[in-house]
């Protein structure tokens, strides 16, 4: 499965915080605002269309120190996150 | 003949929604 970031998201980063916010037409929905952490950021910046869950679970590995098993678990549930608040979509193959 | 790469502590993944 491939997944790539919705359009129209502004991603910003402040007080090192870094987050999401979908804007519609002119307008940031303020009732729309996320926020995610190191580990979460890097995962979004690898939605890309391109690369698939097997390679977003490698690149995981790779950068940080953790487990297979943990880093399939968690990044299932963070895709399943952000599907859920409409920030991705499935990239048809 | 390469020193091993640091990798970065990890935390699981987070999506915080600001209310």
């Amino acid at each position: 499965m491939v997944f790539r970031q919705i359009d129209h998201v502004v991603t910003r980063e402040v007080a090192g915080e870094f987050l999401l916010v979908p804007v519609k037409g002119r307008l940031a929905d303020l009732q729309q605002i996320f926020a995610v952490n190191e580990v979460g950021r890097f995962i979004w910046e690898q939605l890309d269309g391109r690369r698939d869950l097997a390679q977003l679970h490698a690149a995981l590995l790779h950068r940080f120190d953790v487990s297979p098993a943990q880093a399939q678990a968690d990044l299932g549930e963070f895709i399943h996150q952000l599907r859920a608040a409409e920030l991705l979509e499935e990239v048809s193959p | 003949n390469s020193p091993a790469e640091t990798k970065l502590p990890y935390e699981k993944p987070q999506l915080i929604k600001i209310e």
